[in-house]
Parts: C-alpha cells; sequence; structure tokens
C-alpha cells in the first residue's frame, strides 16, 4: 500500500530545496511505498504560516528544517530552531530532519534538547546517498544522525557531569568573544554569580590558575562547545 | 619788699657723663673739673675751661663733643665768662641741632634761659625756658618739662605776671611726681604762696606757704629753704598788717644760730624784715642799731635792692621820729640806688614816701610816681603780651608739630595698610593664579584620560568592527556559499550522467572534491571565528601601536613581550591608562637621555600582580645623581593609586630598568 507523504522543506536556499526533493524523488523511484506531497518555503514566515495551515489537518508528516534562517517579520520566530520548536507544538507524530552547516556542539546539544529530530544531518557530510539513506531510516521510524553529530553525542556520554543550560551559554558566550561586562545582560545572572560560575567550570575542566582561553578549549575539546 | 626767689636748679645730669677712656675725653673731664674747684682763682678756672675748650676741638666723635661743649657752656656762665658762654653755647645747639640731638637742644635752651634770667632780659630768659620745655615735652621728658615751667613760672613772677606766674606753677606742678620731686614740689607751692601774696589773696597764700612746708619736711638736703619759707609767711602777715604773727615767723626762723653762715643774705633780710616789724608793732629799743647792721651787711654782699629796702625802711622809721632831714636824705638815696638796678618798684615806694615827707615839692615827687607807675604798668603789660606771645606760637608750633606727627602717622598708617592691601591682593592673584594652573593641570589630566579611554573605545571600535566583519564573512561563507555549494554537489549527485566508468568515477570524484572544498571552507570560517579569542581588543596591541611610530621615527628597535595569561579585557581601564602613561612617559625620558637602541616592554604576571618593566640599552645614569623629576614623581603618584610600586635601576653605561608591580588578582 503506497502512502503519500506530506513534506515541508524550509530552506533558504532553492539549490538546497532542490537537492532535498532530489532525495525524495530518489526515494519515491526506489520505494513505490512512499509517495511524495511535496511543499516549500524559504523564509521563516512562510513556514510558519504553512505549518500554522497543517496543524489544523494534521496533515505534514515529514519536515526538512534548516537552523539558520532569518528570522520572522514580527521577530517571533529567531531561527529555524524555533521553528522547529513551533512544529513539535502544533503538529503531533511529525517527523523531523534538521540540517544544518553548523557542526557547533552547543548549537547541536540545544537542538536535541528542544526539537529532539528524527534526524540530525550536518550538510557537509552528506552525500546523496546518504540522504536517502536517512529519508528512508526517517520514515521507517528509524533515527539517522550525521556521524559528527554521533561522535558529539558519544563525547557528551563520556563526561561524567552535567552543564546546566547557563554554563553552556557561558560558555558559549565567552568562546565567541562575549566581554565579561555585556554577559549579565546575555545570562540571568549577576557579574559576581558569572564570575562564580566561571571558577566552578574552570576548576570542572581542571583549567584553574588559567585563562578563559584554556578553559574554552578544553570545553571544545570535550564537545560542550 | 624782698622775697626769697630760689635758686633754679642746676644741670647736674653733667656729672653723670661716661668717662671714655680716651685721653682727650679724660683731659677735658680732668680740665671741667678744675674749672668747678672753688679754691683756685676765678681766673685760673676760667683758664682750665678755655683748655677744656680747644682740647674738646679735637674730639671727632660729635656726640662726644656736643656733651663736653654744653658742660663747658654751663660751667661758664658759673663763672659769669658772657662771652665765652654765648659762644660755646651756641656752638653746643648748632651740634645738637646736626645730631637732631633734641636733648641736647633743650640743654642748650636751658642754659640760655638762666643766662638771660641772670641778666634780668626776662623775655628772652622766657622764651629759652619755653623753648627748652618744648623740646623735652618732644622727648616726653615730663620732670624737665615741669622744671622748665617752673623757671618759666619765676621769670613771669619777676616781671610781676602774677597770673600767668601762677597758671604756670600750676603746670609745673602737673608734671612732677608727688611722690619723688618733693624739692620742685617745695619750690612750686612756695612760689604759688609769693604769687598769691602779690595778688592780695593771702588766705590761698598762706595755704601754699605751709603746703610747700609739708613737701619740704620729705626734703632731705633743706638747707635754709626753711628759714626763707617762714620769711615769706611772715611777709604774708606784714602785708596783711598783723605784725604780731609776722613777728612769730621770723623769730622762727632767727632761731637758727648758724644761719648768719649758711646764708648771710638771708639773715640781712630776715634782720631787717624783723626790726622793721618791731617798729610796726611800737617796739623802740635797738631799732636804729639793728637796721643799720642789716643795712651794712647787705652792703657789703653789695646787694644793691636789699639796700633800698633798707634805707626805705629806716627812712621810714626816722619819719615817724620826725627826723625828716634824715628821713628824706635815705629815701632819695633808695630812689637814686633802686634806679641803678632798674628796681622801678622800690624807687616807686621812694617816690611816694619821698611825696609825703618834702611837702614841698610833694607834687613834682607824685607827678613822678604816676607817670613812673605808668610806664611801669605799660611795660608789664608789654612783657605780659610779649609772654603770651611766645606761648601762643609755641602752642601754634606744637599744634603744628602735633597736626605734622598725626599727620606723618596717617601717612604711615594709609602707606602701611595700601602695602598689605596691595601684597594681599598680590597673594590673592597669585593663589588664585597657581589654582587656577593647578585646575588647568588636572583639567589637562583629565582630558589626557579622555584622550585615552576615546582611543582605547576606539581601539575596541575597531576591532569588534574588524570582528563583525569577520562574522559576517564566516556566515556569508557557512551560510551562503557552504550552502549553495551544497545545494550544487548534491544536486550533482542525484543528476543521472551517462557515460563510460571512468566519466562516472571522474564525475564522484569531482563530488567528493566539492565535499572536500566545503570542508575547507568551513574550517576557514570557524578559524575566523575562533581567531575571536586572540584578536580581542590586547593591551599590548595599544602600546605596540603607540610604539610603532615612535620607533621609525627615532630609529630603535622594540620589543613587547605579553603574557598571554593577562586577562586585559577584564583589568580596569584606568590601570591601563596608568600604565599607558608611564609607558610614555618612560619612553619619552629614554628618547630624551639615553640614547638607546633597543627598548623592551614586558607585560607579566606575577605573585605580587601584575608586573611592568620597561628595559632600554641606553647610556643610562648613576641613581645617586638622579633628581626626583616631575615625570617620576607623576610615574609614582598614578601607581600609589592602585597600591603600587614603582623601582628605577640604572647604572652609567648599563642601561635603565624600570619596574612597574600593580597588585592585582585574577
Amino acid at each position: 500500500m503506497s502512502a503519500v507523504y506530506k513534506v515541508l522543506i524550509i530552506d533558504d536556499h532553492p539549490l538546497i530545496i532542490d537537492a532535498y526533493r532530489n532525495a525524495l524523488l530518489e526515494v519515491g523511484k526506489d520505494n513505490c511505498d512512499f509517495q511524495f506531497e511535496i511543499d516549500t518555503a524559504n523564509t521563516c514566515d512562510i513556514a510558519y504560516k504553512k505549518i500554522v495551515e497543517a496543524s489544523k489537518k494534521n496533515s505534514i508528516d515529514l519536515v526538512f528544517l534548516d537552523i539558520k534562517l532569518p528570522q520572522s517579520k514580527d521577530g517571533e520566530i529567531l531561527s529555524g530552531e524555533d521553528l522547529g520548536i513551533k512544529i513539535r507544538e502544533l503538529i503531533k507524530g511529525v517527523k523531523i530532519i534538521v540540517s544544518t552547516t553548523y557542526n557547533d556542539n552547543y548549537l547541536i546539544h540545544n537542538i536535541f534538547k528542544t526539537i529532539n529530530p528524527e534526524s540530525f544531518l550536518i550538510k557537509n557530510d552528506l552525500t546523496p546517498k546518504k540522504l536517502v539513506l536517512t529519508i528512508n531510516s526517517v520514515l521507517n521510524g528509524d533515527p539517522y544522525h550525521s556521524k559528527s553529530v554521533i561522535k558529539l553525542l558519544q563525547n557528551h556520554l563520556q563526561n561524567d557531569f552535567v552543564l546546566d543550560k547557563n554554563d553552556r551559554r557561558l560558555l558559549y558566550e565567552l568562546s565567541i568573544g562575549t566581554k565579561m561586562k555585556d554577559l549579565p545582560d546575555i545570562l540571568p545572572l549577576s557579574i559576581g554569580g558569572i564570575e562564580r560560575r566561571k571558577r566552578h567550570l574552570k576548576e570542572l575542566f581542571d583549567t584553574v590558575d588559567r585563562d578563559d582561553k584554556a578553559l574554552i578549549q578544553v570545553a571544545k575539546d570535550k564537545g560542550f562547545i | 619788699m624782698c622775697f626769697v626767689i630760689l635758686f633754679i636748679g642746676c644741670n647736674s645730669n653733667y656729672e653723670n657723663d661716661s668717662i671714655d677712656t680716651s685721653l682727650h675725653i679724660d683731659s677735658v673731664a680732668i680740665l671741667i673739673k678744675e674749672s668747678k674747684n672753688r679754691n683756685i682763682e676765678i681766673e685760673k678756672r676760667k683758664g682750665s675751661l678755655l683748655k677744656a675748650y680747644h682740647i674738646s676741638n679735637f674730639e671727632s666723635n660729635d656726640s662726644i663733643r656736643n656733651l663736653q661743649l654744653r658742660a663747658i657752656a654751663f660751667e661758664a656762665f658759673k663763672l659769669k665768662d658772657s662771652a665765652f658762654f654765648i659762644k660755646t653755647n651756641s656752638l653746643a645747639f648748632e651740634l645738637s641741632k646736626q645730631l637732631q640731638d633734641t636733648f641736647g637742644m633743650a640743654d642748650a635752651h636751658w642754659n640760655l634761659g638762666e643766662y638771660y634770667l641772670r641778666n634780668e632780659d626776662l623775655s628772652d630768659s622766657y622764651f629759652h625756658y619755653n623753648q627748652a620745655h618744648n623740646n623735652f615735652e618732644i622727648l616726653k621728658n615730663y620732670y624737665y618739662s615741669g622744671r622748665m615751667l617752673f623757671n618759666m613760672a619765676i621769670v613771669q613772677n619777676n616781671a610781676r605776671d602774677y597770673t600767668g606766674s601762677e597758671i604756670s606753677t600750676f603746670q609745673a606742678i602737673g608734671k612732677f611726681d608727688k611722690k619723688i620731686h618733693f624739692k620742685n614740689l617745695y619750690r612750686c607751692y612756695n612760689n604759688l604762696g609769693i604769687v598769691y601774696n602779690k595778688l592780695e589773696e593771702y588766705d590761698k597764700a598762706l595755704f601754699y606757704h605751709n603746703l610747700a612746708i609739708e613737701y619740704l619736711n620729705k626734703v632731705v638736703d633743706r638747707g635754709t629753704l626753711e628759714e626763707g619759707s617762714q620769711n615769706n609767711i611772715g611777709l604774708v602777715y606784714q602785708e596783711q598788717k598783723n605784725f604780731k604773727k609776722a613777728a612769730i615767723h621770723f623769730y622762727r626762723a632767727l632761731k637758727n644760730d648758724s644761719l648768719k653762715y649758711d646764708n648771710i643774705g638771708l639773715y640781712a633780710r630776715l634782720l631787717d624784715n624783723i626790726t622793721y616789724n618791731r617798729f610796726k608793732i611800737g617796739e623802740t629799743n635797738s631799732l636804729e642799731t639793728d637796721f643799720l647792721r642789716a643795712f651794712s651787711i647787705r652792703d657789703s654782699m653789695n646787694n644793691v635792692s636789699g639796700m633800698v629796702l633798707s634805707k626805705l625802711h629806716m627812712a621810714e622809721f626816722y619819719l615817724s621820729k620826725s627826723d625828716s632831714i634824715k628821713a628824706m636824705v635815705l629815701t632819695k638815696d633808695a630812689a637814686r640806688l633802686a634806679e641803678t638796678v632798674d628796681n622801678h618798684r622800690d624807687r616807686l615806694v621812694a617816690l611816694k614816701l619821698l611825696s609825703e615827707i618834702d611837702k614841698a615839692n610833694s607834687h613834682t615827687y607824685l607827678n613822678n610816681y604816676i607817670a613812673l607807675n605808668d610806664s611801669l604798668q605799660l611795660q608789664d603789660l608789654a612783657i605780659r603780651n610779649k609772654f603770651t606771645r611766645i606761648r601762643y606760637e609755641t602752642d601754634e608750633y606744637v599744634e603744628e608739630t602735633e597736626r605734622l606727627a598725626s599727620q606723618n602717622v596717617l601717612i604711615s598708617i594709609i602707606g602701611l595698610t595700601s602695602l598689605l592691601l596691595i601684597s594681599l591682593l598680590y597673594f590673592i592673584k597669585r593663589q588664585s593664579s597657581k589654582n587656577k594652573e593647578l585646575i588647568l593641570e588636572k583639567q589637562q589630566q583629565d582630558a589626557n584620560e579622555e584622550i585615552y579611554k576615546l582611543m582605547l573605545e576606539r581601539h575596541a571600535k575597531l576591532e569588534e568592527g574588524r570582528l563583525e566583519e569577520r562574522h559576517r564573512i564566516s556566515e556569508d561563507l557557512h551560510d551562503g556559499v557552504l550552502g549553495k555549494l551544497f545545494g550544487t554537489r548534491v544536486g550533482l549527485g542525484f543528476l543521472n550522467i551517462e557515460g563510460d566508468t571512468e566519466t562516472l568515477e571522474k564525475h564522484q570524484f569531482y563530488i567528493d572534491e566539492m565535499q572536500h572544498i566545503e570542508k575547507e571552507i568551513r574550517d576557514i570560517s570557524h578559524e575566523m571565528k575562533n581567531e575571536i579569542l586572540s584578536s580581542e581588543a590586547d593591551f599590548s596591541v595599544i602600546i605596540g601601536d603607540y610604539i610603532k611610530p615612535k620607533s621609525e621615527m627615532h630609529l630603535f628597535n622594540y620589543i613587547i613581550n605579553n603574557n598571554n595569561d593577562i586577562p586585559w579585557s577584564t583589568i580596569n581601564d584606568n590601570i591601563k591608562i596608568s600604565l599607558y602613561r608611564i609607558i610614555q612617559e618612560a619612553i619619552q625620558n629614554i628618547l630624551k637621555h639615553a640614547n638607546a637602541t633597543t627598548i623592551t616592554i614586558n607585560f607579566d604576571l606575577g605573585q605580587e600582580g601584575l608586573l611592568l618593566s620597561i628595559v632600554d640599552d641606553g647610556s643610562g645614569f648613576d641613581e645617586r645623581t638622579i633628581k626626583k623629576g616631575i615625570g617620576l614623581k607623576n610615574m609614582k603618584s598614578r601607581v600609589a593609586k592602585f597600591n603600587g610600586t614603582i623601582v628605577l635601576n640604572s647604572h652609567a653605561d648599563k642601561g635603565t630598568t624600570l619596574t612597574v608591580i600593580i597588585p592585582y588578582k585574577l
């Protein structure tokens, strides 16, 4: 029995949309069970509108979601991540394939926390074959992630300590060179609290008496950033 | 009638003159002493004095010569050598004037006053006493000023200006100390007694004579003053026709047996007075012999006025005995004698008596009497006017001097005040300009720091801009290029290319190659972002920016060693500003003095905190000779703000090291 899967591709690059479309066609060619009804959106606004519409009919089965998207006009949706959260909220049972060019640990970690996609793809790891494989896997109910994502998750499992959201954010901000004095505006912490947390992190990463750079390097090596 | 006129005191201040070791002064003093010796003949004494004068002419020290001259003049006066006195005294006066020796001038006037009094030149005498008085007043020497007033009173008494004498005496009394100057006060009150007797105020006369005696009792060296006073009191009673009481006082005086030897003149006067008194009471025995005894004493002393009185008293006595011929002869004698010594008052008495005795020529005598009386009254009036004028002129003079003095005081006060004011203004001005300078300095410092802050900000902005740009490029690469490349690659991958195996393999190879390119681009993009940390607005970079153009201009090498652990971005801006300033100052100093080829700036972190050292290989200097200049002081004060220390080490030809330590905790 062939089913028609309703697919929404969200990406701001027509080339990529095209690539996904080709991949889906390829999957449909190989397996007659999978028929696709493809819709596309290249901005957050259009994507959100389509999701809201579809949610009423519960009519989307698979979403290709690009993380790096320009924010929506009303500023509600800042990125693909926010959009993903909306999709999860609005459409039950939808399968999400996140794709991004970033292999940034912090980002990946966060996306697993918020969206928990069926598949997390690093675009540059992808080849047409892998893409087809992924789609098949996901449609069959098996999660499929890029190699580097898996490696990252494994790295994480090896660490016997847990960083909370603020710790991760602090490390991340430090890594992108945010100034200490600007941090209290970003984190819900006072400058003193930030200093304490930083000291704690340095103890955790065994970089006491060394500077922030060392801390960030170690945190990066351990896959927290 | 004759009164005891008191001796006008001699100036005894000469005797205390210090005896100088100088031979001249010695011999002058000795010669003056010789001239005082009463046992030597008058002519010899005059000779000694003349010698003293000649020796004193060699004296170069004017003030000493002035003293000597005055002493010589006074002795000449005592020796009655008028010409010599006038000469020496006027010399002394001129010298005193030259030396502005007010006391010397007063003394010379005093001498002249006495000289003219002795010569009966009353108005001149009064003038000089008055001058002396004024000078003593200027010196605030009230004792001498009082004595001069008393002398003036005596002169006025002699001139029959009794009211004037009364006033002067009271002024003199005011100058004396009631607890010390008993003798002078005695003289004053005695004079007042005489004056009031003349003014026919007998009660007052008696009162003051008694007061005089009270003061006299406190005097140690009384001489025959008491007898004199008794005589004066007796005369007051005689004036009142109270001959009995008068007799009591005359007798009281005569009780002193030695009076004959001590004061023969007074004795003769008392003898004459008591005999006359006895005659008036009505006694008869030995009157004639007593009158004659008194007369003969006076005659022997050549006391003409006394002789006139004696003759008049005797004439009265003979007239009472109806021996009018003897009386007339005596009276005429008296009148003639009185005329020889200008004793006009007694001549008047004689004329009046003659008009009573010589009834035939009574009219002529009376006419003569009236004429003489009128002329005398005119003379008295004239002299009184003269006194008044002298006094008035001095008063005016004194007033003028006082006015000038007060003007001088005023001028000096004004001058001083304006001087003070000016200096105050100057001081305030200086202070304010100093303050302004300080404020300016502060402003400049603030401005400098502001500039530095701006510079830092600019640097940070620049860095931020640079970073932003990198971010943008990185993101463009990532999102745009990478995305498109990815899309293209996958798109290519899905294309069904037909061809031989080799072509297909090549196709696949290119697709794989594209994936590699993607990876490379991604790496570049990441690296661009990763550089964020190292390219943070680093302080050492700012220092490099400062020193680089200097090194190019002044041709020296520089090395900046920066410990990468120093968290420059978190270090207080003020510390960085201070370090920047110190480095600026140090480099300026090195360029100015050291002639260095390499400057090394080290930033490090140590136990003590942040470490900065600036090392040059220049000429250096000896530490001991270093002047604590403004520069080093400024550096110290900058570092002190952060409890830091600064050390300067240098040796000649071995360069200089400036080390700054600022406590800092990571």
